[in-house]
């Protein structure tokens, strides 16, 4: 188990490597040239190609990239920050809280909104506590994340003045963005535990459950519903990157500085450092969740812990 | 089915070999879910409106600027009220379908046509050339679909192009993944195996026996990917990277609306109600395709 | 007379969905006495299951519905029970062990825990967590299993393992009836005939009553007192085992059923199947369901058939023992139990094959996987031919390699060694063209009838398929023109031309995958596992077909079995696979009649007979598993299972050895009783 877990995290660095590596690519074709960008209009051609020399730009693309990976991976130094001029490690690790809070509070909401529910509408199939769930849950999977803020904003802020639609000062300001990035990963987890404990249900283990004379709530507590959470758990995980996509317009209708509005405001202003590391760093975090899932899979599955254990 | 006899069977003579394709079935089943039959007139009528927008209201209407009439409610005159240019938004909303629905359509399209190639390249070839695919398309989806796409519009500048190219590439390795599975579990099953026995060469094979039985799953996918699609640019619009002003489209129009949230929330509803119902009825449409392609359920 | 534990009364039972009503059980009615076994046979849609599952009360929620008659357990109606009174009388009194091991045991709970979660249930004993526990292991060890590995998940288990750990749940609370829904269909033969015994052993040492369901007439021989025979949700015929055995008056689907299958014991040159097919259960044929296939039909017979009781215990529900004028109804003659000598077949064959050369040989053909860092020997140095016209069966069990062996001879596996010699041509060495051209000339027909057509081709597009690629006419209507032919050739009526398999039952579509298979006129045939996953009385259909194309197009086949006496039926010549290797190789009957390989003798005997004097045999049940043959010691394979193993064979592989009349045993015991 141990040995999986840290073969695991030895696998996440190629692919942080290639998706750097990428980033770094699509990044290249942005016009223009720091230098440039730096000191604005304002400056001479001369000064532009001493400070391109000076952050390396003069130099060819994959030593560029070498250099930039380099310094990142054993100095921490992502490079200078073209608008602020501060350290980029510095203002991720400033905003990541901010993201990371409210990506695991939306999470949070939509596995303990969504996963009961799921399980409730596959028991209760072909009742009111079926279609009403479900009709709920389509309906705002097919909403995107912003709309939702935006009705809520509207509702709790500007009318009833419950709750603030601005910055991130108390836990107030971080109702609604849950509830808005939450409520769209919750109807999807809904559906989703619905179909898998359907699924689950009509298994042969189930009628053998029953033929020892388990009754009702035992076969779907005891029997289906550590089988049906097996898939739920992973797409969880995999949904984690659709939730990191949600939270970047979540963070810029409630202006909350996280890593998704330093993401677009540095591509707004084209501060590639901060998009190149602020990517990086979503990217990690996504592959650390999806390892954290994986493992907590192996627990709930034996069958999983016994493929691990024995090191494929 | 049948319980004739076997003696009475050989009789019928004048035998007609007619193409009657599954297909057919699937319609028949998809017509008895109501829901489905809501999403797939709803999206058609839209596609309707859209395409004739010009017989309904002149584009001028959705970019010109009038000051004397902006942020005007609702009316007779301007159905969906006026924006803070005066512009009609219930023209703005019409053009602006326009865009959206060809970034949904569009970059569905084209991620189900290169994830077909590529997808079923590796499940076919398998081996390495399977692996390298795969791992590549692992790199694709370790990053959050939205920052790739941001991304690759920060390259390319924005606009309606880029922006389809963007959200293309963020959907491959979804339809890659799913036409590789279907693939593979097809490419398992002894039909594959007998085609091989008569001496079939491989394209056949791929054309003739793989990819029409892989369609099912990929159709549902494809109908799916349409509502995202529709999400993420309005997402992307949303946050300056869409379309340029002063061209409509869903998503910005809900930007535009941000701001004027207080003083004139119809702004946000009308555009935000149109992603909606759009992205709702294919999804429904693809829930209904899943269900009327599901052998299981066939009796 | 004694009170009976279990009274079925007039049992109707439908399946209702919006679009259509199925009459699954009709009418029946069935008692089962204290101690006693009842086997329940039929073919698939019978409504053994459905019957097996109303007892239980376990019909699917929203669709089984029972909707008349009574079931009487002990005095008790059980359909006026409550859900929680029959929670306590499932599992406590009557217990189910249903027919998939692999998917019936919960994969995320210990097998401890699923045998104590019984006891817990119903802990009328009021027992301590340490008695459960205690219990728990009793009942494993009962079952053969050590209690040591309660604490194992199911995965870890092997089928008949897992179905072990099945009946130890069905067991654990000591019921007074067990229901055993198909226990063994899925395992292997040898491993069926283990767990068999086990439980006719635990059913006399616990004094259980028990319900066997079962499409297996040789199960019922081996298990039974009563027989009930079911067809389309009615019971046709029920009486002691005797009675249906030895009597002389039978229902025609009995005597049908009987005729279908094909006897270990004698050889028989055709079998008598059933025409037509199990009816629709949506739309039942008036009056007796039986009637459009029975050979008896009379005008009365589409006014439902009366039960008419032959004797005290023997009762047939048919319009002919309704008369006066009995029609005297017997059992075909092959079915009665005289050894009757097998005819003298190894003359004839001996003398054709002096003048003409095999067809197809094979020559130290080896087929390794690689599993990663060592290999799975599937097919390891298999010698064997085949004259023209001739038969060879190869017969095993799962994992044994037969598969392999007929896709590595049609080179769609490649051989990892050794060769393949169709008229003296080693066929391995041909270029792409050359192979494609020789194609035509081999060809085979897969196991499994619903992977085996592509689901988006018509029939008549799946039969000139081959046709197409080989451009074997100029026009698309003369290959269509052909494959309506073929499809008469087959016996499937030409109104199916443009249907899809979906639309057709097991047997049609397995005729479909004959007609392509002989579309191009080949000469040689893989018949891989044909009729396995038919029921008998379509299998005997499809047989006989193999057999009069055979006949017809002077074809040879390589038929891959694990069905012994499917293979008996069928072969001139049999070749016993175990692990990848020929352990026996014999003409038919002289393998039947004399197996040598101890391994032979464990399969044959193990096979269960419908025939009373064969069940009354002692049967001699082999030990162990079968496991794969990845990287396997030197030695002989079979010897972790053999009781006659010695030293020699596990230090050095036996070879096949010639004992006389082209009989090739590798087996070294027997080569020291030569010797000494």
């Amino acid at each position: 188990m141990y040995r999986y877990v840290i073969k695991r995290i030895f696998m996440m660095i190629p692919i942080v490597i290639g998706v750097s590596f990428i980033i770094f690519s699509i990044l290249a074709f942005i016009p223009g040239d720091p230098g440039s960008i730096i000191l604005g209009p304002g400056a001479t051609q001369a000064e532009v190609n001493e400070l391109n020399h000076q952050l390396g730009y003069d130099q060819p693309f994959l030593q560029r990239y070498a250099n930039y990976m380099y310094k990142a991976f054993v100095s921490r130094d992502f490079g200078i920050s073209y608008a602020t001029r501060l350290p980029v490690f510095q203002q991720i690790m400033q905003r990541l809280p901010v993201s990371f809070l409210l990506a695991a509070s939306a999470m949070l909401l939509a596995i303990v909104v969504g996963v009961p529910i799921g399980m409730l509408s596959a028991v209760r199939q072909y009742t009111a506590l079926d279609y009403v769930p479900t009709a709920i849950a389509l309906f705002l999977a097919s909403l995107p994340a912003f709309l939702i803020g935006m009705v809520l904003m509207l509702f709790f802020s500007l009318w009833l003045n419950w709750f603030p639609s601005n910055g991130i000062g108390s836990w107030e300001h971080y109702v609604m963005p849950t509830i808005s990035l939450g409520l769209p990963y919750a109807s999807f987890q809904l559906r989703f535990t619905r179909s898998s404990m359907l699924e689950t249900i009509r298994q042969d283990y189930i009628r053998t459950a029953k033929a020892k004379g388990a009754p009702e709530s035992s076969v779907i507590w005891h029997h289906a519903m550590r089988n049906a959470l097996l898939p739920v758990v992973t797409v969880a995980g995999n949904n984690f990157g659709l939730l990191i996509g949600g939270a970047v317009a979540t963070e810029t209708l409630f202006g909350m500085p996280g890593l998704g509005t330093l993401i677009v405001n540095g591509i707004n202003t084209r501060d590639l450092p901060i998009v190149m590391a602020g990517i990086i760093v979503f990217t990690i975090l996504f592959s650390l969740i999806i390892l954290l899932v994986d493992v907590m899979y192996a627990f709930i599955d034996p069958r999983v812990k016994a493929r691990y254990t024995s090191g494929d | 089915m049948n319980n004739l006899p076997l003696l009475t069977e050989n009789q019928q003579d004048d035998l007609v070999f007619k193409k009657e394709s599954v297909l057919v079935e699937t319609w028949q089943r998809l017509k008895q879910n109501k829901l489905a039959m809501f999403g797939l007139i709803t999206i058609f009528l839209m596609i309707v409106l859209a395409f004739c927008a010009e017989l309904i209201t002149p584009y001028a209407n959705a970019i010109t600027m009038n000051f004397k009439q902006k942020l005007l409610l609702p009316s007779g005159q301007h159905w969906f009220g006026t924006d803070n240019f005066g512009r009609d938004v219930f023209a703005r909303c019409l053009y602006g379908s326009r865009v959206s629905l060809a970034v949904g359509f569009g970059t569905s399209i084209a991620s189900l046509l290169i994830g077909s190639v590529v997808g079923s390249m590796a499940g076919f070839i398998g081996g390495r050339v399977d692996n390298l695919i795969m791992r590549f398309m692992d790199l694709f989806s370790s990053m959050p679909a939205i920052l790739l796409a941001m991304a690759v519009v920060a390259a390319l500048g924005s606009g309606l192009v880029n922006v389809g190219i963007a959200i293309t590439i963020a959907s491959i390795p979804t339809f890659v993944r799913v036409v590789r599975s279907s693939v593979l579990s097809i490419a398992d099953q002894e039909f594959i195996e007998a085609a091989r026995a008569g001496g079939t060469r491989t394209p056949r094979i791929i054309f003739r026996h793989v990819l029409p039985n892989a369609i099912g799953p990929l159709i549902v996918q494809s109908t799916m990917n349409v509502s995202q699609m529709i999400i993420m640019a309005a997402v992307l619009s949303f946050l300056g990277m869409g379309v340029d002003p002063p061209q409509p489209e869903w998503g910005a129009l809900l930007s535009e609306a941000k701001e004027f949230l207080r003083t004139a929330p119809y702004l946000m509803f009308f555009p935000g109600a149109l992603i909606c119902l759009s992205s709702f009825s294919m999804n429904v449409l693809g829930d209904g395709l899943r269900d009327a392609l599901d052998p299981r359920l066939r009796d | 007379m004694e009170k009976p534990i279990l009274s079925v009364n007039n049992l109707n039972v439908i399946y209702k969905t919006r679009k259509f009503t199925v009459n699954a059980v009709n009418d029946i009615s069935f008692s089962l006495n204290k101690k006693e076994t009842i086997g329940i046979v039929g073919e698939t849609g019978a409504g053994k299951t459905t019957t097996a599952l109303s007892i239980m009360r376990l019909l699917p929620e929203r669709t089984g519905r029972i909707t008349g008659g009574g079931i009487h357990f002990n005095g008790d109606n059980l359909l006026s029970l409550t859900e929680a009174q029959m929670q306590c009388v499932r599992g406590a009194n009557i217990a189910m062990i249903f027919q998939d091991p692999m998917t019936s045991l919960n994969p995320v709970l210990t097998v401890g825990e699923q045998i104590s979660e019984a006891l817990v249930l119903h802990n009328t004993g009021n027992r301590s967590p340490q008695q459960i526990e205690k219990r728990v292991d009793e009942v494993l060890t009962l079952v053969g299993i050590s209690p040591s590995r309660k604490k194992d998940y199911p995965h870890q288990f092997s089928g008949g393992m897992k179905q072990r750990i099945v009946i130890a749940i069905a067991l654990a609370c000591e019921p007074s009836m067990l229901i055993a829904d198909e226990p063994t269909t899925a395992l292997d033969v040898t491993i069926q005939a283990q767990v068999l015994q086990m439980i006719r052993d635990l059913r006399n040492r616990l004094s259980t009553s028990m319900i066997m369901i079962t499409h297996d007439l040789g199960i019922v021989a081996q298990t039974c007192d009563t027989v009930a025979v079911m067809y389309a949700g009615e019971l046709i015929e029920i009486g002691r085992i005797a009675d249906i055995f030895t009597g002389d008056l039978h229902h025609p689907y009995s005597l049908g059923l009987f005729g279908s299958i094909p006897k270990m014991r004698e050889k028989t040159e055709r079998l008598t199947p059933i025409p037509g097919l199990m009816p629709d259960p949506t739309c039942l044929p008036a009056g007796c369901h039986f009637s459009p296939r029975c050979p008896y039909r009379m005008d009365v017979c589409n006014t439902p058939a009366p039960t008419c009781k032959m004797n005290e215990t023997h009762q047939i529900r048919c319009h002919l023992f309704a008369k006066e004028s009995l029609v005297s109804m017997h059992l075909p003659e092959s079915l009665k139990t005289s050894p009757a000598l097998p005819k003298d077949r190894t003359q004839e064959s001996a003398i054709e094959e002096k003048h003409e050369a095999p067809l197809i040989q094979t020559l130290g053909l080896k087929k390794y996987f690689r599993i990663k860092n060592s290999y799975l020997h599937a097919v390891d140095d298999i010698n064997l031919s085949i004259s023209r016209g001739k038969t060879l069966g190869v017969v095993g069990e799962s994992g044994c390699g037969k598969s392999t062996l007929g896709r590595v001879i049609l080179r769609l596996l490649k051989a990892t060694a050794g060769e393949v010699r169709f008229n003296g041509e080693n066929i391995l060495g041909y270029g792409t063209q050359k192979m494609r051209e020789m194609r035509r000339k081999m060809q085979i027909i897969l196991q499994d009838p619903y992977s085996s057509l592509n689901p988006r081709m018509s029939v008549v597009e799946t039969i000139a398929e081959y046709m197409i690629v080989n451009k074997t006419f100029k026009t698309r209507q003369e290959i269509f023109n052909r494959a309506v032919k073929l499809m008469d050739t087959v016996g499937l009526a030409r109104r199916y031309v443009n249907s899809y398999p979906h639309e057709l039952d097991g047997g049609r579509r397995q005729r479909i995958g004959i007609a392509r298979a002989i579309s191009l006129d080949p000469e040689f045939i893989v018949c891989d596992e044909p009729v396995s996953a038919l029921d008998v009385s379509i299998q005997a259909q499809i047989l006989n077909l193999l057999m009069d194309i055979q006949k017809e197009h002077e074809l040879t086949y390589l038929f891959i079995t694990h069905d012994l006496s499917v293979v008996k039926h069928i072969s001139d010549e049999i070749l016993v696979m175990y692990l990848g290797q020929c352990v026996e190789h014999a003409a038919s009957d002289d393998l039947f009649d004399s197996p040598m390989h101890p391994y032979t003798k464990a399969l044959l005997s193990a096979v269960p007979e419908p025939d009373l004097s064969a069940s009354r045999r002692e049967i001699s049940v082999i030990r162990g598993e079968i496991t794969n043959p990845i990287d396997p010691p030197v030695g002989c394979r079979f010897a972790a299972r053999c009781d006659s193993c010695r030293d020699i064979c596990r230090s050095k592989d036996p070879q096949l050895v010639d004992y006389g009349n082209k009989h090739y045993v590798a087996c070294f015991m027997l080569q020291n009783y030569r010797v000494f």
